[in-house]
């Protein structure tokens, strides 16, 4: 996957973008977004607890892998909206954006037989993919920083509520 | 809805997690149309002539003949391979992904070479990046949400 910085400044300007039109995304709900973005990269927790462990306690093999994919960030994405106590709905529909936004972008990364991997899990297992980036392209980094800075620079002194 | 009510929906979601998991586990071989570094490993001499997609880490380069070693990951320890074709520039410690054909002597002949990480300091860039892109969402978060203690919930500050 892209790494972190990137999933979560790509939702950031996404979402503040939109808040210049759309009356109803404040700046409350662009972190709810980025934290909808880092769904995906859950699957970092295999880094702390071995998959190995759990086949062992469940007894049958496991996978952390549909973390990071569509059935994944639904799922995950529904056990955190209910850690909070208002706006489920909105806070749901923020989070499972943020992460499909996620996924998308992952799912331009290069393989070298040319289908992705297997973000759209359980839909479709490996659909193809443009092969546009590599994870480590720093390239890619690069872009998204500028981007968010750009958009941070707008909304602060031309778009945004402070003006 | 009730605290109670929904601490049983996050372990219901819990469940869920390892429901799919153990759902993804049983189903990847028959969706991976190529002979995995476990089916390798196990018999490697039955899937020579298959052809295979494989990622690996870089143990070694022979620039002179367009080789690299690499080590890949399976159920029973790293297999060794040496892949043949290699013309991308690599380091030891970085990391690729093969998509060729499985030769005799654990040989790969290499269709297709994606560098994923040029050295194993990539991966310390990543990790750096990322970190950064988590501080971020938890700084932006808190700012505007809190934990209510009582509600045992997050609220809008």
């Amino acid at each position: 996957m892209a790494e972190l910085l990137t999933h979560v400044l790509l939702v950031y300007v996404l979402l503040t973008v939109a808040g210049w039109r759309i009356d109803a995304i404040t700046d409350r709900w662009v972190p709810i977004g980025m934290a909808g973005a880092a769904i995906p990269d859950l699957l970092k927790v295999e880094r702390l607890v071995d998959e190995r462990i759990l086949e062992g306690l469940l007894g049958v093999p496991f996978s952390y892998a549909p973390i990071s994919s569509l059935g994944g960030v639904l799922v995950v994405a529904g056990g955190l909206t209910l850690c909070f106590t208002e706006s489920r709905r909105r806070v749901f529909g923020l989070l499972v954006a943020g992460g499909v936004s996620s996924l998308v972008l992952d799912g331009l990364r290069m393989y070298a037989d040319g289908h992705a991997g297997f973000w759209l899990y359980p839909l479709w297992w490996r659909p193809p993919t443009p092969n546009l980036y590599v994870t480590s392209d720093p390239r890619v980094t690069v872009v998204a920083v500028l981007a968010g800075a750009c958009v941070f620079l707008l909304d602060r002194y031309v778009f945004g509520t402070a003006q | 809805m009730r605290p109670s009510l929904r601490l049983f929906g996050i372990v219901l979601v819990g469940l869920l997690v390892l429901g799919m998991g153990v759902h993804y586990d049983a189903n990847y071989e028959t969706n991976w149309p190529y002979p995995t570094g476990d089916a390798l490993e196990t018999d490697y001499e039955s899937h020579v002539g298959d052809r295979t997609f494989l990622f690996g880490t870089v143990q070694a380069v022979d620039r002179e003949n367009a080789t690299v070693e690499i080590l890949v990951e399976t159920g029973r320890g790293p297999l060794p391979l040496t892949v043949g074709g290699v013309e991308q520039s690599v380091e030891p410690g970085g990391a690729v992904q093969v998509y060729g054909t499985v030769e005799p002597d654990h040989h790969l002949a290499a269709d297709r070479v994606v560098v994923v990480n040029p050295a194993g300091s990539s991966l310390v860039f990543k990790y750096g990046v990322s970190l950064v892109g988590a501080l971020l969402v938890v700084v932006l978060f808190f700012r505007r949400w809190r934990f209510d203690t009582d509600g045992l919930g997050f609220e809008v500050r």
